[in-house]
């Protein structure tokens, strides 16, 4: 029996295996780190909208300075979003106890020197762009959509 | 034979580099997945801080607009009592100018038997409506705060029923989760003044206890820079309640607790004057002073953990503050701010809830529930 001998050497194969790995690892790894930022986006919009229904609640600001307020409050992750796309909707309530409540406090609205506290609900949607490796799974970018509900005493 | 196979596959190159792929996809595909699922919770969680805080915010708001209404509704008890007042006051007219001795007796039997108790229908419509002097507190407009909490809580995506707390940082047992506010009726005799002996005291239901200093500590906070409160570790059943600074009340340095005394009781004839017109009940008042008007909301969410469901909790706390609630106070404006949650408090409100087992409609729900194990 005649040993087969491969011509060359075997010095170039790990730099090889490591040029045709190193792509593919690279990929999992930005893969993991843009997953990160973008529930990062999620979760600094979800606290933005948090924050600036606060303060509408402590009376700093009032309901038409919300979509404003909320872009401030993106930080340093306001590059992400699209923030011409922010769209805040006032919306009705969701069950018949809240709209009998609302029919209320509408009613007593008209009676002078009887207080009463006002609020919305919002339902709030921005888009936002992603890190390039999302983008490719969503080219027009990602919708996130929130809805809260806060009520204020008039200052 | 199978793992001989496998083994005999392993061996050669093209088997080694399957398994490591294999593995190198499997460490991966479980970071994608750990990042994910925490991200998940991350994000929950933010919800859950968010509906809590904005569900205190509302409590609070429908708070202070029921507080304001207090003030609307002393307005109506005040004229009724000054009405009552002047009728009392012509009636005792004539004893009072007849000629010595003075009969106080007679007098005070004359003011008695003059009252025409114009304001005994207010103050019990406003007592329904406000849950003043009622068992635990509960009426008409503190349940209309539950109410309103329940339903944002319910719009703001909360896992239902959230459970509330009010004012408890000074209520006890089932007064920390029955809807309240903390209010109850002034009597004539408060506006007399008291003969201080400490240099702190606070009020409870009507009832002024006294402290020394070496009862208080610093409760040191942004808003009230210099608040003093019962010392949080003793044995006091007020620990950690705020306490109000006397004007020129002594200090011995800690002859012992005056709490329930009343030292200008000991002063008969003003002791006599107080505990008769004890008996005029007149405007809503804060049960407490210093006044303590707190809504918190203890709330969760679900996040789905692998199989199973987990809850997340977060607790917001809402105080309302103002200048007095009398019908003199109207036109003051009210703080609505969110607070850092002394969570060493909720042990408070676990022994309200486990008051609240004690009655079988109430266990039911209870025993459906996680809180305790969530508090």
């Amino acid at each position: 029996m005649k040993n087969l001998k491969i011509p060359g050497d075997f010095r170039g194969q790990a730099l090889v295996e490591i040029i045709l790995a190193l792509p593919i690892l690279l990929l999992f790894v930005a893969g993991i780190s843009q997953l990160a930022v973008t529930f990062l986006c999620y979760v600094q919009f979800e606290h933005a909208c948090g924050e600036a229904a606060r303060q509408y609640a402590a009376g700093t600001i009032n309901k038409d300075a919300l979509g404003s307020r909320i872009a401030n409050n993106l930080g340093n992750l306001s590059g992400y979003f699209d923030i011409g796309s922010l769209d805040i909707r006032i919306q009705t309530p969701s069950n018949n106890a809240e709209k009998a409540l609302d029919k209320v406090r509408h009613s007593i609205s008209y009676f002078p020197f009887v207080p009463h506290y006002e609020g919305y609900e919002w339902s709030i949607s921005i888009k936002v762009h992603p890190p390039f490796l999302f983008k490719l799974i969503f080219p027009n970018g990602i919708t996130f959509r929130t809805v809260m509900q806060v009520y204020r005493y008039p200052t | 034979m199978a793992f001989q196979k496998l083994r005999d596959f392993n061996q050669n190159p093209l088997g080694q580099v399957l398994l490591a792929t294999l593995l190198f996809c499997f460490v991966f595909i479980a970071l994608f997945l750990g990042l994910y699922k925490s991200g998940q919770a991350y994000i929950v969680k933010e919800e859950t801080r968010r509906a809590v805080n904005l569900t205190s915010l509302t409590g609070g708001a429908v708070y202070a607009n029921g507080l304001q209404l207090v003030r609307e509704a002393n307005i109506v008890i005040m004229g009724s009592a000054a009405f009552d007042a002047a009728v009392i006051a012509q009636s005792i007219g004539e004893a009072l100018l007849a000629p010595p001795p003075l009969d106080v007796a007679a007098v005070a039997l004359a003011a008695e038997k003059a009252d025409p108790h114009s304001r005994n229908p207010a103050q019990d419509i406003f007592a329904a409506v406000f849950g003043v002097d009622t068992p635990a507190g509960i009426g008409a407009y503190p349940a209309l705060i539950a109410g309103q909490a329940y339903l944002t809580a319910n719009e703001n995506s909360l896992s239902l029923p959230p459970y509330n707390a009010y004012n408890y940082e000074t209520a006890k047992d089932i007064d920390a989760v029955a809807p309240n506010m903390a209010l109850r009726f002034r009597h004539a005799d408060e506006f007399l003044p008291d003969n201080n002996v400490a240099p702190y005291s606070l009020m409870h239901n009507g009832v002024r206890h006294y402290f020394y200093s070496d009862q208080v500590e610093s409760a040191d906070n942004p808003r009230h820079p210099k608040q003093m409160r019962v010392k949080k570790f003793s044995s006091s059943e007020f620990a950690g309640w705020w306490v109000r600074r006397e004007k020129g009340g002594l200090d011995d340095g800690g002859a012992g607790n005056l709490s329930g005394q009343n030292p200008f009781s000991k002063v008969t004839g003003i002791g006599l004057l107080k505990k008769y017109l004890h008996q005029f009940k007149l405007d809503i008042t804060d049960r407490d002073d210093p006044p303590c008007h707190s809504f918190t909301t203890l709330g969760n969410m679900k996040v789905k953990t692998g199989a199973q469901d987990k809850s997340l909790y977060e607790v917001g706390e809402v105080r309302v503050e103002t200048k007095g609630i009398s019908a003199w106070d109207t036109g003051k404006p009210f703080q609505i701010y969110l607070v850092k949650v002394n969570i060493d408090a909720f042990p408070v409100l676990r022994q309200s809830l486990q008051t609240l087992r004690n009655i079988p409609v109430l266990n039911n729900i209870l025993q459906s529930s996680d809180i305790l194990n969530g508090l």
